[in-house]
């Protein structure tokens, strides 16, 4: 193993609040839920490439309190790909038709702006998920 | 490391490593590649979840969905489904017994929803072999703030004003164990970690070691900051090969990270660390033996005083604590004596790791406040015992501690309540026994083992246990006397009065304790020479019932001596003569149909 750099109590900050960031999933549920579906319907309709988008873009945005999920089929085939976005104490709100592009904008107004993104919204509410 | 959406933290303590988590883990990594999921799910192998009964066991964050008892068949399926398509598995989750519906999230599980964990707060929750881990949930920072701001006498304040007692068992208040060993002029001090577990069933600090060895190294920088010492060891079994290979990585990464060695985190104070590994004689956790073993000699006491905090490791002051109380220091500095006192009783402070052993449904480890009743433990989280049996008692303490019977089972337990019912916390074994078991056979084990044990320097316990075990077995064999139990009750004052060490001075517990609480079982055994819970294979006999027994062959075919004659579907009779009493025929007869019974030998006789 190589020698390392020896650390000064103010490294100890930097290596800890890096590592808890990382790991604050392990702590559970966050302030906002991301759900992407993800069954037949959805992968086929693309729903690979809105999960890699998204996880993108909260790396870019070092967004590290929201939970990305997914979830079977939700029953609306043809409007896949979708993702429901839940944000703490307020009702689920379901997105259609996504593109990579819409789902990083719906990311910053919803997730971060906490407005519904209205233009791209399907409907508020959802079925009970774990 | 990187962001990830799911991580999958896989459980590697000992027990589920033993029922296969290493190949879950691999067969998980390579699903999740398969699925092309690597950048989202991360895989971490964890310490103990101390839920040992049901390994291996899968935590998956940031739903808290807890999956037991997994097999690498059942992964595919597993990741294809909760990680995949989002909808967790059912099928693997945890269903308490006797009912229907699994309980998906873990902290709805009983058997974790009435722990409090301050010592095991990194169960499952960290890769132990990785100290960023570690550092991520607040490692090393109490130790920070001790060479950077604390003086020794601050730091040895706070340890008493936070009430922590010796987690080894004699429950000796840590602070003041702490102030002694400073008080001395004698330079080079040293500290030990006790890590010699011996107990029968127990496996508290094996626990500790494998899931947070960090948290023991930094608790040691803070003793050796307050006491003054500048070399530490950390004394671990050999039957402990992950413990010691965790540990092993944990004084690696705090050396190359400047934790231990010269100007820890450039403060310039020094401290170094290094593993003394015991050969497992179960005296060598007295703390006089454990010096001799890690000086190169044979494990034998001596007289105290002098005091290890006087004269310790080569003739030095030294100071001794255990795994568990080791790991408790970095929490009491970092929260604040205010916070620990906030939990436990008025005498004892702070949790208590207890490993919950025996007949009782939810095997495992457990973190409770100190006070917590032994129901509580047996049955909150325990979940009781299996098939349906009574409880009838528990043992603490292991083979220097004593048995509890169940009428007292509302005991808040803490060191002194459990001393006055004639019991230890000792290190923290809890064995629970149900109707079936027989307290002179219990006592009788108990007493083989400290016999064993014994290192035969103090002629009272070399030989007074031996004699004790051989009148025990004579009672278990129906040879008692009517002298016998004033006896037992002489040889153990003696023993307790003229051995050295605390294993002799323990060593009649479990014969003292059955004695006080079922006394009647032993008179059942001497005079009437019966054992009431039919175990003592000489005072018992399998008898098969004519009415009910059917003639199916099985118990005939299953005996291994051939003692038992009968055609198909005419009754069977077990011959008395041959029977070995194995109990085989018992276990095979099916139970719907229950013909074969255990009975008092003389009954038999009668007949």
């Amino acid at each position: 193993m190589e020698e390392k750099r020896k650390l000064r109590i103010q490294d100890l900050a930097k290596i800890r609040d890096e590592a808890r960031s990382l790991a604050t999933i392990r702590e559970g549920p966050g302030r906002a839920k991301v759900t992407v579906h993800m069954g037949t319907c959805g992968i086929a309709a693309g729903a690979r490439e809105i999960m890699n988008a998204l996880l993108d873009e909260m790396k870019e945005k070092e967004v590290r309190d929201v939970v990305v999920t997914t979830s079977g089929c939700a029953g609306l085939c043809n409007q896949e790909p979708m993702a429901t976005i839940e944000l703490k104490g307020q009702p689920p709100v379901k997105y259609f038709d996504l593109t990579p592009e819409k789902i990083r904008k719906i990311f910053v107004k919803h997730v971060l702006g906490g407005q519904p993104a209205t233009e791209y919204a399907l409907a508020v509410g959802s079925e009970t998920l774990y | 490391m990187k962001q990830y959406r799911a991580h999958l933290l896989i459980c590697a303590g000992t027990g589920c490593v033993s029922c296969g988590s290493f190949k879950v883990k691999e067969a998980l990594e390579e699903e999740v590649r398969k699925r092309g999921l690597e950048n989202e799910v991360l895989v971490i192998a964890t310490g103990c979840n101390g839920f040992c009964e049901r390994g291996p066991i899968l935590l998956v964050q940031p739903e808290g969905v807890f999956y037991q008892q997994l097999k690498v068949e059942d992964v595919p399926f597993l990741v294809e489904e909760h990680l995949l398509k989002g909808r967790p598995v059912t099928k693997f989750m945890y269903i308490p017994p006797e009912e229907k519906n699994p309980i998906p999230k873990m902290k709805d599980i009983g058997f974790f929803k009435h722990q409090r964990l301050i010592v095991l707060r990194n169960r499952g929750r960290i890769d132990p072999e990785k100290i960023e881990e570690y550092i991520g949930f607040d490692g090393y920072e109490a130790m920070a703030k001790v060479l950077a701001e604390m003086t020794p006498e601050e730091v040895i304040s706070e340890i008493i004003a936070s009430g922590l007692r010796g987690r080894g068992g004699a429950g000796f208040p840590t602070g003041r164990k702490w102030e002694a060993c400073r008080r001395q002029k004698a330079t080079p001090k040293y500290l030990v970690c006790n890590g010699d577990e011996g107990d029968p069933g127990a496996f508290m600090d094996r626990s500790v070691l494998e899931a947070d060895p960090h948290a023991i190294l930094e608790g040691m920088v803070i003793g050796a900051k307050a006491i003054g010492a500048e070399k530490g060891f950390i004394y671990i079994r050999n039957e402990y090969p992950l413990a010691l290979h965790r540990v092993e990585i944990a004084i690696r990464q705090a050396r190359d990270y400047g934790l231990l060695g010269e100007n820890i985190l450039g403060t310039g104070f020094d401290f170094d660390a290094e593993i003394v590994q015991g050969a497992g004689a179960f005296v060598s956790g007295e703390e006089t033996a454990l010096i001799a073993s890690i000086e190169g000699r044979r494990a034998f006491p001596r007289q105290r005083p002098p005091y290890p905090a006087e004269r310790g490791l080569w003739g030095k002051p030294t100071n001794i604590n255990n795994v568990e109380t080791w790991a408790n220091i970095p929490r009491i500095i970092h929260r604040g004596s205010d916070w620990f006192a906030g939990t436990g009783t008025e005498k004892s402070k702070g949790t208590k790791i207890f490993s919950l052993v025996g007949k009782i449904n939810n095997t495992g480890l457990v973190e409770v406040p100190m006070g917590t009743t032994i129901r509580d433990i047996v049955f909150g989280i325990g979940g009781g015992i299996p098939k349906g049996k009574k409880f009838k008692a528990i043992q603490t303490g292991g083979p220097s501690g004593g048995c509890i019977p169940a009428d007292m089972m509302d005991l808040p337990i803490d060191y002194d309540t459990l001393a006055r019912a004639g019991s230890i916390m000792g290190s923290g074994g809890m064995i629970v026994m149900d109707e079936d078991t027989c307290m002179v056979d219990v006592a009788r084990y108990f007493l083989r083992f400290t016999q064993d044990e014994s290192c035969g320097k103090c002629v009272p316990c070399r030989v007074g246990t031996r004699q004790m075990e051989e009148i025990l077995t004579r009672i278990t064999e129906g040879e008692g006397e009517p002298e016998d139990i004033g006896r037992l009750e002489g040889l153990a004052a003696t023993v307790h009065m003229g051995s050295l060490c605390g294993l002799g001075h323990t060593a009649p517990n479990p014969v003292l304790t059955t004695l006080r609480h079922f006394r009647n079982e032993y008179e059942a055994h001497i005079f009437a020479k019966r054992c009431p819970a039919h175990v003592c294979k000489k005072l018992i006999a399998f008898v098969i019932e004519p009415e009910t027994c059917v003639g199916c062959l099985l118990c005939k075919k299953n005996c291994p001596v051939g003692a038992i004659r009968g055609e198909i579907k005419k009754t069977h009779v077990i011959d008395q003569e041959l029977c070995v009493k194995c109990g085989a025929c018992f276990e095979v007869c099916p139970s719907r149909i229950r013909a074969v019974a255990r009975v008092s030998a003389r009954d038999v006789e009668k007949r």
